[in-house]
């Protein structure tokens, strides 16, 4: 292969590149703030022995795990829009349609980790005289929150990668924004190669940080 | 104290506990001794409500335990008021169930802090206390995992008296322990016994449980075989059962 690789190209257009991943950036928050505010109630409800919250919870994480996330965001996108007339902004619709499918497996994430606290805390925090609530929040939850921060990583790293979903509905992400300067350069190698290693950059410490947690909480209880 | 009527516990079509009456006096060092899967632990527990009866009283200071009553039937008791009524009586666990994200000093602290919403600085001189009564002062701020489980035993004796309870519950705190540490907890139960603490012990340590005891209820299958003082239930008891267990337990 004698293809001239012009990396230049890519510096020439930096601020491109750093305006997509703001944007990224900006997607990756609201989508997890709004995955991880809905995925703790549905996790607690998916958790609790009501049957009228357990039920819909579980219906809800059930839907959002069997169907494909795309299909999610062209949904609320375009469908929406026509039964409601409510039409959101490229952002916003990123945003509610990533958060809405993070929060079904943040709330299993919840869930899981809630379940696996020994039964015996329970007690104890009942033995004490706490209510559901206090031993949750103060007892079950903290411990919990522990075993629950490496999958709560991979699902954090996973959404800043589906964030590129929202170069489909006109959103101006770092992939967006890439498919644009190869439409003005022809530089798709150099692009895509350095578009790939930018994620790289942007998740690798995210990962390196949930494994210092977790040593630090091991060290440390 | 506590009045237990006609005790009836099932855990679906299982009938753990079949009618089990007793009265525990104020004071009082009460064991229970029996088989395992006699429903000793379940009685305890029922005490505090941490299991639910289905049928018969258990009374704490003339209180219905868990239900409230009200004409003709009876009501799950509110949330707060069965907490309330745990404030009032410690527990003490096989398994120790020490909060492990906190450390030694804050198990003690949490309840009486949270719960009881006394004053922080007031509790920790009161919690510094009671872990120089259980003789670990040095291990305050340590990790209970750090501990072994004599120490973790006496915090969680520690913990339950920081409530400064009415009643005792100990469900089979040596039973988890290496042999070389059940001394250590059994000698900071019976400072308790002697401290005129109302104690309820379900135990498997039968010279320790007559030792202490005012009075030993045997169990099996659900039911009481016959309560008595401990000079009574290891010198000559009346039932057989009691007699055949006791052989088996204590060679």
């Amino acid at each position: 292969m004698d293809y001239v690789w012009h990396f230049g190209i890519v510096w020439d257009y930096r601020l491109v590149f750093v305006r997509g991943a703001g944007i990224t950036a900006l997607l990756t928050l609201y989508s997890t703030l709004i995955g991880v505010s809905l995925g703790l109630l549905f996790g607690l409800f998916r958790s609790s022995n009501i049957v009228i919250l357990r039920w819909p919870a579980a219906v809800y994480i059930e839907f959002f795990r069997a169907t494909p996330v795309l299909v999610q965001l062209v949904w609320i996108y375009y469908s929406l829009p026509i039964l409601t007339g409510l039409q959101m902004s490229g952002i916003a619709s990123v945003s509610v349609g990533l958060g809405l499918h993070a929060a079904a497996y943040f709330a299993e994430i919840f869930r899981a980790g809630i379940a696996s606290i020994d039964k015996g805390q329970w007690d104890a925090a009942r033995s004490i005289g706490m209510g559901y609530g206090k031993a949750m929040w103060r007892i079950i939850l903290p411990q919990a929150v522990r075993r629950m921060v490496p999958p709560f990583i991979n699902e954090f790293a996973t959404l800043i990668k589906l964030t590129t979903l929202g170069s489909v509905l006109a959103v101006y992400e770092l992939l967006h924004e890439a498919n644009n300067l190869i439409n003005n350069t022809y530089r798709p190698l150099e692009i895509y190669t350095v578009l790939a290693l930018a994620f790289a950059v942007l998740i690798y410490p995210i990962i390196l940080l949930s494994q210092r947690l977790e040593r630090y909480w091991k060290t440390n209880s | 104290m506590i009045e237990v009527r006609n005790l009836h516990k099932y855990y679906g079509t299982l009938h753990v506990l079949r009618g089990i009456d007793v009265d525990i006096a104020k004071g009082e060092v009460f064991s229970v001794i029996g088989p395992s899967g006699s429903g000793k632990s379940t009685f305890l527990r029922c005490l505090n409500f941490l299991e639910e009866y289905q049928e018969g009283d258990v009374r704490f200071d003339g209180r219905l335990v868990g239900y409230r009553e009200t004409v003709g039937k009876r009501l799950r008791a509110g949330a707060g008021s069965i907490a309330a009524l745990r404030t009032r009586m410690g527990m003490v666990f096989q398994s120790f169930n020490l909060f492990s994200h906190k450390t030694v000093l804050e198990n003690v602290m949490e309840g009486p802090v949270i719960v009881q919403k006394k004053p922080r600085g007031e509790v920790r001189t009161m919690a510094l206390d009671l872990l120089a009564q259980v003789g670990l002062s040095e291990k305050a701020e340590q990790y209970p995992s750090k501990l072994s489980g004599g120490q973790q035993q006496r915090v969680g004796i520690a913990r339950a008296l920081a409530m400064q309870p009415e009643v005792m519950l100990f469900d089979e705190p040596t039973s988890a322990l290496d042999p070389e540490l059940v001394g250590e907890v059994l000698d900071v139960m019976k400072s308790l016994a002697t401290g005129g603490m109302t104690m309820v012990i379900v135990t498997h340590e039968m010279s320790f449980a007559r030792e202490v005891s005012d009075r030993v209820m045997m169990m099996d299958e659900g039911v009481v075989v016959e309560i008595d003082r401990p000079e009574v239930i290891f010198g000559s008891p009346r039932q057989a059962r009691t007699a055949d267990f006791l052989r088996r337990v204590v060679h």
